[in-house]
Formats: structure tokens, C-alpha cells, sequence
């Protein structure tokens, strides 16, 4: 959406600093032995404390507040009671927000205890891919500028980036027009207007892009086993800069 | 995209291009709205979604038409995935 008013930025901005306050206090309580479920019973409990409501859930069918994916799963991932951190996984959370017909979006991989070299490394990539995707944003550039940006830091550290998810305009529904992909050449696509609210959200595999969807119908996983790391903001776009919404 | 108004409603399309006279993007399933003749919906009674057919874009980009059964198979893919969120 692209903001109107003083009223409606102060609403999306209240989605997501519940979506950014829901991330920080579950980072408390991921380590070895807690089950996926629990994050998502906690992050319920606190969205609904704060007036919000967890916007995954009954999206298109998908029955819970968070969607937790483990290792080589890319994005929404079940969380099940089954699904039990173990030291070094890595864990990627990512929660919806809706607070009077607003909506925040993010996501952030955490490690589990110790994790691998390579496990550190790609959370890292991942992270800074977001953090220039975020730099790159200024009314007037393309949403190639962005995916290329994304595409070629992570690429030159030997990792890829996933083509069949991206990111998304978002405010009064979930997923808005346009769509963000990480990927993409410099100049191309929509031109960024200032008051424009994006979800930004680099999905990153150590080894090929290419992802299967698991039987449960809602599990994302990469086809060659590899690992998988995912961050998200949502963002204002402004003249000069881009103001991040998901941040404590 | 996911239509949210009218006959359609609940199906997955493809935007295949947009009718800048008529603010309406131009759809396509490969089955009921096929390639040659598509479906232009008004904006605001689309489904966004945060998923992504890598190579009907391109092909659009270059100028080509994709085929219907290419279409068909990129849904499919999709649609597997169920919504998406």
C-alpha cells in the first residue's frame, strides 16, 4: 500500500513493532529441546496480549501463528509439537501481524546453541542481503535494484538465492502488489514511490535455489537437502531512505 | 494471483500484462482462460501472493508468449504450495 495518512502509518507501524517485539522475545527461548509448537503458543499469547492478531493464521488454511523452519526448510514450516530444536539447527521464524486492518510482516533465522562454520556463515549472508536490500531503497528505484542487489552479495559468497518465493507490497492485506523478487537486473521493473510499505524478505539456500513443497501441503524445503536461511522487514519507502517498520 | 471476485473466484492466474487503459491486469490460467484469449480483472479483485513464477517472467521480458501448458505446469507448481504466507 502506499501510506495516505499520519493515522494509517501509525497503524502499520504499531503491527510491526508487535511483529519485531514478538521475534526479540521468542530469540529468549530458542534452544535445544523446545518444540516449534511452544514458540508458536508463546508468540500467539503475546501478539493477542498487544491487541494484535496473528495474521498466518487461517491464511488460506494455514493453521498456526508462525511459520518455523528448521535447517533445509525455507519458509513455512509447520510447527509442530514434533519438531524439536536440537543443538545446531538453525531456525527461521517468521510472523504476521494484523492490528486494526493493518498488517507487519517478518522473519529471522536464529542458530540453536552452536552451529557449523557454514550454518554461521549463510545467517550471516542472509542478514546482510536483507540489510542492503534495506539500503538500496529510496523512492524512485526499480524492485530490480533491489533483487539484483540481493542477487549478486549472495551469489559472490556461494550461495543462492530462491526464485519461487518473494517478497511483497503489504498494508491492508497480506500480500499486496508489487512483488519483491531477490533476484532481478538493475533498472527493471516497478518504480519505488515514496509512502510504499514492502516486505522485504531474502530466502537464501547454501547449495542450489531450486525448493519442494513437503505433503503437508505447506512446507518449503530445498530439493538437494541444503540449508536455508530467511530475514524480513517490513519498510516504509521514503524520499531518501527507506524507514524500517519491524524494528524494536 | 488469486481471483477474489466474481465466477473465478479462488483460482490461481497468472498477470500476463496489465491494461493500462482500463487499470486491469491481464490473466491466464493455460485452461479456462487460456494464452490467446486471457481474463482482465480489475485490480482490487486480485489476491496477491508472495509466490513467484521465475520462468513465465522471464519469458515475458524477452517478448515471448509462453504456452498454456507451460502456464498450466507453473500453477500447478504453485499451486501444490498451497497459499503461501
Amino acid at each position: 500500500m502506499v501510506i495516505s495518512s499520519q493515522k494509517e502509518l501509525d497503524l502499520i507501524s504499531s503491527a510491526c513493532k508487535i511483529v519485531a517485539e514478538t521475534l526479540f522475545k521468542l530469540k529468549n527461548y530458542i534452544k535445544p529441546g523446545v518444540s516449534a509448537l511452544y514458540l508458536d503458543k508463546i508468540a500467539e499469547r503475546y501478539i493477542l496480549s498487544r491487541g494484535g492478531f496473528p495474521a498466518f493464521k487461517g491464511y488460506r488454511g494455514y493453521p498456526a501463528t508462525l511459520c518455523v523452519s528448521v535447517n533445509n526448510e525455507v519458509v513455512h514450516g509447520l510447527p509442530l509439537q514434533t519438531k524439536i530444536l536440537r543443538e545446531g539447527d538453525i531456525v527461521s521464524i517468521d510472523v504476521g501481524v494484523r492490528y486494526k486492518g493493518y498488517y507487519g510482516d517478518g522473519a529471522w533465522t536464529f542458530p540453536v546453541g552452536r552451529v557449523s562454520k557454514e550454518a554461521e556463515k549463510l545467517i550471516d549472508v542472509t542478514k546482510k542481503a536483507l540489510d542492503l536490500a534495506v539500503s538500496t531503497v529510496r523512492a524512485g528505484v526499480t524492485i530490480g535494484d533491489i533483487g539484483s542487489v540481493v542477487q549478486e552479495y549472495v551469489e559472490s559468497q556461494g550461495f543462492s538465492v530462491v526464485r519461487d518465493y518473494a517478497g511483497h507490497g503489504i498494508g491492508k492485506e497480506l500480500h499486496e502488489f508489487p512483488q519483491i523478487p531477490n533476484f532481478g537486473k538493475r533498472g527493471k521493473g516497478p518504480v519505488l514511490e515514496e509512502g510504499m510499505v514492502l516486505a522485504i524478505e531474502p530466502m537464501v539456500n547454501a547449495g542450489s535455489y531450486e525448493v519442494e513443497v513437503l505433503l503437508d501441503g505447506w512446507t518449503v524445503v530445498t530439493k538437494d537437502g541444503s540449508l536455508s536461511a530467511h530475514f524480513e522487514h517490513t519498510i516504509l519507502v521514503r524520499r531518501e531512505d527507506a524507514l524500517v517498520l519491524t524494528s524494536i | 494471483m488469486i481471483s477474489k471476485a466474481g465466477k473465478d473466484k479462488g483460482r490461481y492466474f497468472v498477470i500476463v500484462g496489465v491494461d493500462l487503459e482500463g487499470d486491469r491486469l491481464v490473466l491466464c490460467d493455460g485452461e479456462k482462460r487460456s494464452i490467446e484469449r486471457p481474463k482482465k480483472k480489475n485490480i482490487i479483485h486480485v489476491q496477491f501472493t508472495n509466490q513467484f513464477l521465475e520462468d513465465i517472467r522471464n519469458m515475458l521480458l524477452r517478448g515471448e508468449i509462453p504456452s498454456n501448458s507451460e502456464v498450466r505446469s507453473g500453477l500447478r507448481r504453485l499451486t501444490k504450495k498451497e497459499g503461501g504466507v
